[in-house]
C-alpha cells in the first residue's frame, strides 16, 4: 500500500470514530391531523365519547434508539367536544376539567421502553387540573413519508392508547354522576419533521 | 346511590343540627364551643361532598376547604368586636379568600368581567351583616335568610353547572334548617316562649361559611344565571326587613319572613331554570 493510500485509510478510520451518529429528528404536532378521543362508561348504559380538538406539541424521535426519544404534548381543555354544548360547559366547570384555573392538559414523557419493532410504551407525567400522575401510553409508529405534493415536508404518524382513573386526578364528581371513573384514551397523531 | 346521598348529605346534617339546637337547651351552641362546632360542621359537610383537599391546595375547591377550616378561629377572635368591626372582619376575610381563588388568573393578567359578581356579593353581604344587632325581634331574620339563601344558591348551582357546590349547599340547607327549627321550636310549643337568637360569633361563623361558598359559586359556575343570582342577593335584605316588621308573635314571624322571601326566591329559581 503506498503512502497516499495508507494516509487516506488512516484518515477515514479516524473520521469514522469521531463523526457523531445521526441526531434524533425533531417533529411538531400537526393539529389538523391529530385526534385525541376518549370514552368513559356512562352509568352502565353506554360509553360516553368525546374528543379534544386543540392539540400541540413537540416530539424528538430517535429512530436508532427510541428510548432516547421525547414527547411533549399540550391540549387546550376548552377544546373538549362531547357532542353536547351543555355537557361541554358542565365538563369545563370546577367539578371536572376546571378550565378557568387549568386551561391545559399536558403530557411530558419521562421514559420510553421499546416493546416491538415499531411499538413502545411511553411513560410520562400526565397533568390534568393541576394534578400530575405517571401514565403509560401504548404507542405504535405507523409510518414516515413525505407529502405526495411536497417532498420537502416529511410526516410521521403514531397511534397511541392509554387508560387511567379520572378520580386519581381529583375529578371525584365523575363517580357521583355515573361516569367512569376509568377513562380510555385513543390518539392518532401526525407530526411534521422540522 | 340516591338513598346514600340523601342519607349522608341531607339526613345526617339535619339530625346533627337538630341535636345541636336541642342539646341541653343549646348548651354547646351558646358557648365558645358554638362557633367551633358550627364551623367544623360546615367544613365537614364540605369535605363529605368534595373529598379531602390536597396539601398544599392547588385548585379553588381545595382552597375553599382551608378557608372554611379557618372560620371558627376567626369567629372566636372576632367575638369581642362590635359592629361594624365584625362586618369589616367578614369583608376582609372573604375578599382575601376571593383574591386567593383567582390568583392564577390575576397574575397572568386574565381579568374577568364576571368577577364583579363575587365582589358585589361580598359588599352586599357584609353591608347586610353590619346592620345586624342582637334583639329578640331579629332572632329569626338571619336564620331564615341563611336557609333561604342556601336553598336558592343550591338550585342556582345545580342549574348553573356547578354540581358539587349545589350538593354542598344542599347539605347546608339541611344543617341551617334544623338549627333554625331549633330556634323556632320553643315558639311552636308556646308562643310566649323566650326566643334565643344565635350568639354573635355563632352567627358570624355561619355567615362567613355561606359567604365564601357564594364567592366560589359566583366565580366559577360555568352557566350562572346572573339575573337569578341578583335575586338571590336580594334575600340578604331579609334581616333588614325583619327589623322593620311590626312586633309579631314568634310563631308567625319566621313564617312571615319565609313568605316575604318567596318572591325573590321564586324569581331566582325561574330565571335559573330558564337559563338552564
Amino acid at each position: 500500500m503506498n503512502l497516499l493510500t495508507k494516509t487516506l485509510t488512516a484518515a477515514s478510520l479516524v473520521m469514522a470514530t469521531v463523526t457523531p451518529a445521526a441526531a434524533a429528528d425533531q417533529y411538531t404536532v400537526d393539529k389538523e391531523h391529530t385526534w385525541v378521543t376518549f370514552s368513559i362508561n356512562h352509568a352502565g348504559w353506554a360509553n360516553a365519547r368525546g374528543m379534544l380538538r386543540d392539540v400541540s406539541g413537540d416530539i424528538t424521535f430517535d429512530k436508532n434508539d427510541v428510548t432516547k426519544s421525547e414527547v411533549s404534548i399540550t391540549i387546550a381543555s376548552d377544546s373538549l367536544d362531547t357532542n353536547s354544548e351543555q355537557r361541554d360547559r358542565d365538563m369545563a366547570g370546577a367539578d371536572f376539567l376546571n378550565i378557568a384555573e387549568f386551561p391545559n392538559i399536558t403530557f411530558n414523557s419521562t421514559r420510553i421502553e421499546q416493546t416491538g419493532e415499531r411499538t413502545a410504551m411511553v411513560y410520562g407525567d400526565l397533568t390534568i387540573i393541576g394534578v400530575s400522575k405517571k401514565v403509560g401510553l401504548n404507542v405504535a409508529w405507523n409510518n414516515e413519508a413525505p407529502l405526495p405534493w411536497d417532498a420537502n415536508t416529511v410526516k410521521t404518524g403514531f397511534t397511541a392508547t392509554a387508560s387511567f382513573d379520572g378520580t386519581d386526578f381529583g375529578m371525584n364528581k365523575l363517580v357521583d354522576f355515573g361516569l367512569g371513573p376509568q377513562i380510555d384514551v385513543s390518539i392518532d397523531l401526525e407530526a411534521v419533521r422540522n | 346511590m340516591g338513598s346514600i346521598f340523601l342519607l349522608s348529605r341531607i339526613f345526617v346534617p339535619f339530625v346533627f343540627g337538630a341535636c345541636l339546637a336541642g342539646y341541653g337547651n343549646r348548651r354547646i351552641l351558646d358557648t365558645i364551643l358554638g362557633p367551633i362546632v358550627l364551623g367544623l360542621s360546615v367544613t365537614a359537610l364540605y369535605v363529605l361532598n368534595e373529598g379531602l383537599p390536597a396539601m398544599p391546595p392547588n385548585s379553588s375547591k381545595h382552597k375553599l376547604a382551608y378557608a372554611l377550616v379557618m372560620v371558627p378561629a376567626l369567629a372566636i377572635l372576632c367575638r369581642h368586636l362590635k359592629m361594624p368591626a365584625q362586618a369589616f372582619a367578614l369583608l376582609a376575610y372573604s375578599f382575601t379568600f376571593f383574591v386567593w381563588l383567582i390568583e392564577r388568573q390575576l397574575f397572568s393578567g386574565d381579568l374577568q368581567l364576571h368577577w364583579l359578581l363575587p365582589v358585589s356579593t361580598i359588599v352586599i353581604f357584609t353591608l347586610s351583616v353590619s346592620q345586624n344587632t342582637s334583639s329578640t325581634h331579629t332572632a329569626f331574620g338571619w336564620p331564615v335568610a341563611l336557609v333561604a339563601i342556601a336553598s336558592i344558591a343550591a338550585a342556582i348551582a345545580f342549574l348553573g353547572g356547578f354540581l358539587g357546590m349545589g350538593q354542598v349547599l344542599l347539605s347546608l340547607v339541611a344543617l341551617f334548617g334544623s338549627l333554625t327549627f331549633g330556634i323556632y321550636l320553643p315558639a311552636f310549643k308556646n308562643q310566649n316562649a323566650d326566643i334565643k337568637p344565635y350568639t354573635a360569633s355563632a352567627l358570624w361563623t355561619l355567615q362567613c361559611g355561606l359567604l365564601v361558598m357564594l364567592v366560589q359559586l359566583s366565580t366559577f359556575a360555568t352557566n350562572l344565571s346572573i339575573g337569578a343570582y341578583l335575586f338571590l342577593l336580594m334575600l340578604l335584605g331579609l334581616p333588614l326587613i325583619d327589623k322593620k316588621l311590626p312586633p309579631l308573635s314568634a310563631r308567625i314571624r319566621p313564617v312571615t319572613l319565609a313568605a316575604i322571601s318567596a318572591l325573590p326566591a321564586s324569581m331566582a329559581l325561574f330565571l335559573a331554570i330558564r337559563n338552564f
